[in-house]
This record gives structure tokens, C-alpha cells and sequence, in this order.
């Protein structure tokens, strides 16, 4: 455990709660972060079926304050950051003007003159870097990542233990707002968001309150709460057909290509990389985002070639073992038309394999 | 957590081990190998009467997060193979060293069994490797 922090990982302000519940710790985009705490089928069935408690606090938070912020924000992103309203949030993407992402993010209105945008961790260096070269008049881009922590409590049961510890009203939050209020006398950004399809939220506090918080987000409900770690958020976020950056998105691809249409407004104001998206709309797309269903034993792996015929025309993003279905599930670019067959073969170890191609989310959540 | 490495086995680089008992190499992996995977949820053995080679791949190993080989830590015919893996891969992860021993190799060459590490040379090999 030590050796990673020796090797010049960061930390979290939720670490040594990590270390103390025997975390298994790997490195994720620099960070020191639990892979899991004990078994990751386990944590993501918890995750299903009651509720969990993530660090999250890895992930970058920047703030974009000024009589400027509304016009630079809808500059940047592809949904209509000018529809958001104060205390919402939209999921939305930062494309190049190629067209090509520069990540995925949530970002959330506290005012017209202040949003918070949400980033990957990855990505958090060249999401600051690539704002900063663009034009940014009235203006202020400020890194509150490590002033600050995140956590998630996901689960089917995440919001009734949750609404007996916040003043004021819970259950008439609709997905995708937020409200700052006070959880066990901490100062909260608490948001009906989550990486899982489970209800639950997201909640941002300071760095120095954020141990405690995370000791009383797990006594909730006295043993309710269980800690998950970075492979259970992994295939809770597949099952759903969540992107992943590095995976599903990178520079080199377009979120039309992705399947995110729905959230790329291409009627709506301007935006950096428009342009782009829509020529590549009107000529059409060569490719497309796909989800592929395999046997319990066959198993989607990132790499694996996808074939009609004996001829390529695919590759797996993601993939894993679906511990809610009990088979190997994954999402993979398909060049069209082959994106319409209902199966094809996929490679595994020299074999070939018949996956069923379907469209995400592979599971179906009520609520 | 603590893991547990019997006295009596010999250990591989890759993490495999094995028991000898008169002349036949029981061959699994180990409680690293098991925690390094989490949940074992495929495994691939070879049929009985495969000739196994030391060092080269007999099988497959499939986790929640990853796909592994499986190395031959002896050379040998399969005189035996573990039937219950394939439809219970999780025993790997509960009892790596007893019920989810994966194949018995008949011995070609007992003089092989010298390349592989005694447990105290598998335990400083494995906490180098968590370094």
C-alpha cells in the first residue's frame, strides 16, 4: 500500500479510509484508488440491489466563473448549455473542430455568471489546456479538483437513506438537478446523478471534510452502505452502454459516431467543431457505436475483432463479464451497414465466436 | 489481506503451483493469481492425454477484468484434468490449492522441478512483484 503513494500517486482526501478497509489499490490516471475492497461481482450486485459508496474524487471539477460563462460554456459543448437552467445538469461533450472529443463531462449551473464542469481524470490536464487556448473574454477557469472530493451513493436504496440525513426535502429531485444543502453539518453539492443507472447521487465537499463524511456516507443505515470500487463502477457503468473516454471516445472520434446524436444539438447555437458534425452527418457515418452480447463463456474483450463473412469490420472498446446477466457483454465500432446485422463473429483466442449485436442498455432498470 | 502459500508446493513466475505425489504434478494457480484476478469466471483446460510442455500455455483464465494464460510448470501427458472448473470456475477463487487443482501431468523429467521456487523464494518473488 505504501508503495504506491511511494510511486508518486496521488491521493485522494478519502485514501486512508481505502487503506483501512483493505482496499486493493491500483493506479487510474494517476491516482492511488480502490479496485475493489472485496469481490467485484459482489460489490456490483450490492450496487443493484441495495446501495453503494464510490470515491470519486479523482475526477475534475473546474469552474468557469464571469459575465462570460454562459457564451463561452455553450461554445465549447455540443448539448445547449443556454437551456440549462440554475441547479440543473446536462451530460455533454467537448469536441475539437474536427469534430474529434475532447471528453466527456456533466456540467452543472449554479448561475449564469458560474458552471462547474465535471471531467475525466484522464483528461482533466488537456480539458484545462484546450479551454484555456480557446477564446475566453470575461472569463475565469479555475481547477477545484483538489480543494475539493467526490463521492457517489448509488442503489435502489441510496435516496431513502439519504433523505432522513438532509434538511429539507429529497424525493421531489428530479434526475439531473442538484441542490447545496447540509449533510451531517457538512456543506454539500449533492446532484441526482451517477455513473451506474441506479438512482442515487453525487455529492462534492471540501478536501478536509471528506473523510468524515465518507465514514457517516457508511454507517447510513447500519451497514446498508457498502464501499465499491473501480471494477464493479466499470461494469455497472457497461451494463448501461455508458461511454468510457480512452474507450469509446477519443480525438479520433465523433460523438455522432458514439451514438450521443441525442445529445449533440446541431440546430441549436454554434459550437467549436459544429461544422464538422454536420457535414458528417449529411454525408453519413461510416461507423457506428455498437453493444454485442455474448455466451457466459465468451467475453468480450477491448481488441477483439469482430467479422461478417471472414472480413473485418469491427473492434471491441470494452468489455467484461456481466455479473447482473451472467455473460460477456461489450460495446465495439462497427462499420455500417454491418451494424445492422443481428449477429456477427468475434475472435476469442483464434476462434470465432457468434455475438449478438444489440442496442444498450443491456439491462433494464426500474425505478 | 493475507495470502496463503503452503510449504510444500513448488511455485512458477507465473504463478502457477504444483504438487508432487508419486510422480504426478498437480498443477493450479496460486492465491495471487487468484486475488490478482478476482473473480474467476471461465477457465479453458486441455483434454486428458495432452501433451503439456513446461513454460507453454495449457489453458485460459478469464476474469470479471482480465484474460490469462495458463503455463505448463512441467512438461508431461495429462493423466487427469478438473471437470468441475469449466462449469464452477469460482472454486478458483475460494480454494486455489485444493479443490481447484486444474490438471495432474504425469512427471517426463523430474529434474524440471528444480527450475521452480520453494515458498520462500515464491513469497520474496511475490512481494517484489507488488513493487
Amino acid at each position: 500500500m505504501g508503495t504506491l503513494a511511494a510511486n508518486g500517486l496521488k491521493q485522494t482526501p478519502i485514501y486512508q479510509a481505502h487503506v483501512e478497509l483493505g482496499a486493493k489499490l491500483v493506479d487510474f490516471a494517476g491516482y492511488a484508488l480502490p479496485l475493489s475492497y472485496t469481490k467485484m461481482v459482489e460489490e456490483h450486485l450490492q450496487v443493484r440491489r441495495a446501495a453503494g459508496l464510490f470515491d470519486v474524487s479523482h475526477m475534475g471539477r473546474l469552474h468557469i466563473c464571469g459575465p462570460g460563462a454562459e457564451a463561452f460554456c455553450q461554445a465549447v459543448s455540443v448539448n445547449n448549455v443556454r437551456r440549462l437552467k440554475d441547479g440543473r445538469v446536462q451530460y455533454t461533450v467537448l469536441c475539437l473542430a474536427n469534430g474529434g472529443c475532447v471528453d466527456d463531462l456533466t456540467i452543472f449551473r449554479f448561475g449564469q455568471e458560474h458552471y462547474e464542469l465535471v471531467v475525466n481524470a484522464s483528461r482533466r490536464k488537456q480539458v484545462i489546456a484546450w479551454l484555456k487556448e480557446q477564446p475566453h473574454r470575461d472569463v475565469e477557469i479555475e481547477d477545484r479538483t483538489e480543494a475539493t472530493a467526490l463521492m457517489a451513493l448509488q442503489g435502489p436504496q441510496a435516496m431513502s437513506l439519504l433523505a432522513k440525513k438532509v434538511a429539507g426535502e429529497l424525493e421531489s429531485m428530479r434526475p439531473f438537478s442538484f441542490v447545496q444543502r447540509e449533510l451531517f453539518d457538512v456543506p454539500v453539492v449533492l446532484s441526482r446523478t451517477g455513473y451506474t443507472g441506479e438512482d442515487g447521487f453525487e455529492i462534492e465537499c471540501a478536501a478536509s471534510a471528506a473523510l468524515s463524511l465518507w465514514q457517516q456516507l457508511l454507517n447510513l443505515g447500519d451497514g446498508k452502505v457498502k464501499p465499491i470500487g473501480l471494477a464493479a463502477r466499470d461494469t455497472l457503468r457497461l451494463e448501461m452502454g455508458y461511454m468510457l473516454y480512452g474507450h469509446e471516445l477519443d480525438e479520433a472520434t465523433t460523438p455522432l459516431e458514439a451514438g450521443l446524436q441525442w445529445v449533440v444539438k446541431l440546430n441549436g447555437d454554434d459550437f467549436i467543431g459544429k461544422a464538422a458534425l454536420v457535414k458528417q452527418q449529411q454525408e453519413g457515418l461510416k461507423r457506428r457505436l455498437v453493444g454485442v452480447r455474448g455466451g457466459r463463456q465468451v467475453i468480450p474483450r477491448r481488441g477483439y475483432r469482430l467479422y461478417a463473412e471472414g472480413s473485418p469490420v469491427g473492434e471491441i472498446t470494452s468489455g467484461s463479464y456481466s455479473p447482473t446477466l451472467d455473460c460477456g457483454i461489450g460495446l465495439a465500432y462497427v462499420q455500417k451497414p454491418f451494424d445492422q446485422q443481428p449477429t456477427l463473429e468475434m475472435m476469442v483466442r483464434n476462434k470465432p465466436q457468434e455475438v449478438d449485436l444489440v442496442k444498450p442498455p443491456f439491462i433494464n432498470i426500474n425505478r | 489481506m493475507n495470502l496463503e502459500f503452503p510449504d510444500d508446493l513448488y511455485y512458477t513466475r507465473e504463478h502457477e503451483w504444483v504438487r508432487v505425489e508419486d510422480g504426478i504434478a498437480i498443477v493450479g494457480i496460486t492465491e495471487y493469481a487468484q486475488d490478482s484476478l478476482g473473480d474467476v469466471v471461465y477457465i479453458e483446460l486441455p483434454a486428458e492425454g495432452t501433451e503439456v510442455q513446461k513454460e507453454v500455455g495449457f489453458g485460459v483464465i478469464e476474469s470479471v477484468k482480465a484474460v490469462s494464460d495458463l503455463y505448463a510448470p512441467v512438461s508431461g501427458e495429462i493423466k487427469e484434468v478438473n471437470d468441475a472448473l469449466p462449469d464452477s470456475p469460482e472454486i478458483v477463487n475460494d480454494d486455489p490449492y485444493g479443490e481447484a487443482w486444474m490438471i495432474k501431468v504425469v512427471l517426463s523429467d523430474e529434474s524440471e522441478l528444480k527450475d521452480l521456487m520453494r515458498v520462500d523464494a515464491y513469497k520474496a518473488y511475490v512481494s517484489d512483484e507488488k513493487e
